[in-house]
């Protein structure tokens, strides 16, 4: 039993419900969520793969990640809450128009 | 198997439920708490892969500021009537079957090529991650810290620009 290939289906798992997430709800926070979700099992990945080359790069690669991680959910809920005061709700489908009328 | 792998399956399980409850759960809240809980459970798998100074950070970071970032958000926006939420038509439905395509292609990938067996590398202590982010990775790492100002600097005008409106 490799644990190598159970680890990185864990990811894999992971990394499918969050792009499931972005698909399949229409709230655009919980698909930011679904996007956290998604970096995040890359990094667990990038750490597995680290782990079994034996090299600290992965970490490090995880690292840079997870400070673009933060700097994106903190643009997407700016972004969010401007939409929100814009039409009054967050639904994904109701932002149809270029125009802030 | 070992105690080891035992308490590895718990936390993955529990990452999976977080995971889950981000897909299903109907109110927001629910949400960020089950995104929450996947968070503290993978920061666990980090350490338990040797990676203890990731693990912590990621609690720090994730745990600590994006789920709390969520919370704030949803209350500041009162999410409290119910949206037609699920994508249940034709196009959502084919893109949720891609999507378990996807992962089922990818798992007989690498199911059939030869990945190495399984062994723990070195250490991520803080002392030898600062000594490579500061040497071979000096560039991406400062690139980074040029990042997070830039998206301060945006999310502050963003947010200014919807105050005067």
């Amino acid at each position: 039993m490799n644990y190598t290939y159970w680890i990185l289906m864990l990811a894999l798992l992971y990394f499918s419900i969050g792009a499931l997430v972005v698909l399949f709800r229409r709230n655009a926070l919980v698909m930011l969520m679904g996007l956290e979700l998604m970096l995040n099992s890359a990094n667990f990945a990038l750490i597995t793969v680290g782990n079994v080359v034996d090299s600290l790069e992965g970490q490090v690669f995880a690292l840079v990640i997870l400070a673009i991680a933060a700097a994106e959910v903190a643009l997407g809920l700016a972004i969010v809450i401007n939409l929100y005061r814009l039409k009054g709700t967050a639904n994904i489908d109701e932002f149809n128009s270029l125009r802030s009328d | 198997m070992t105690l080891t792998a035992v308490i590895f399956t718990i936390f993955a399980l529990l990452g999976l439920w977080g995971a889950l409850v981000v897909l299903f759960a109907k109110r927001p809240v629910y949400n960020a708490l089950g995104l929450l809980l996947n968070f503290v459970s993978l920061a666990a798998l980090y350490i338990m892969l040797n990676a203890p100074f990731l693990g912590v950070i990621q609690i720090i970071v994730y745990s600590g500021a994006i789920v709390v970032f969520f919370l704030f958000v949803i209350m500041i926006l009162n999410l409290r009537d119910p949206l037609k939420d699920m994508d249940l038509s034709f196009k959502g439905l084919v893109s949720y079957i891609l999507i378990i395509a996807l992962l089922a292609l990818l798992g007989v990938y690498l199911y059939i090529i030869d990945l190495p067996a399984w062994k723990l590398g070195p250490e991520g202590s803080p002392e030898r991650l600062g000594e490579l982010l500061l040497t071979d990775y000096l560039i991406p790492f400062e690139l980074a810290s040029l990042l997070l100002l830039v998206a301060i600097v945006i999310a502050v005008v963003i947010g200014k620009k919807g105050e005067e409106q």
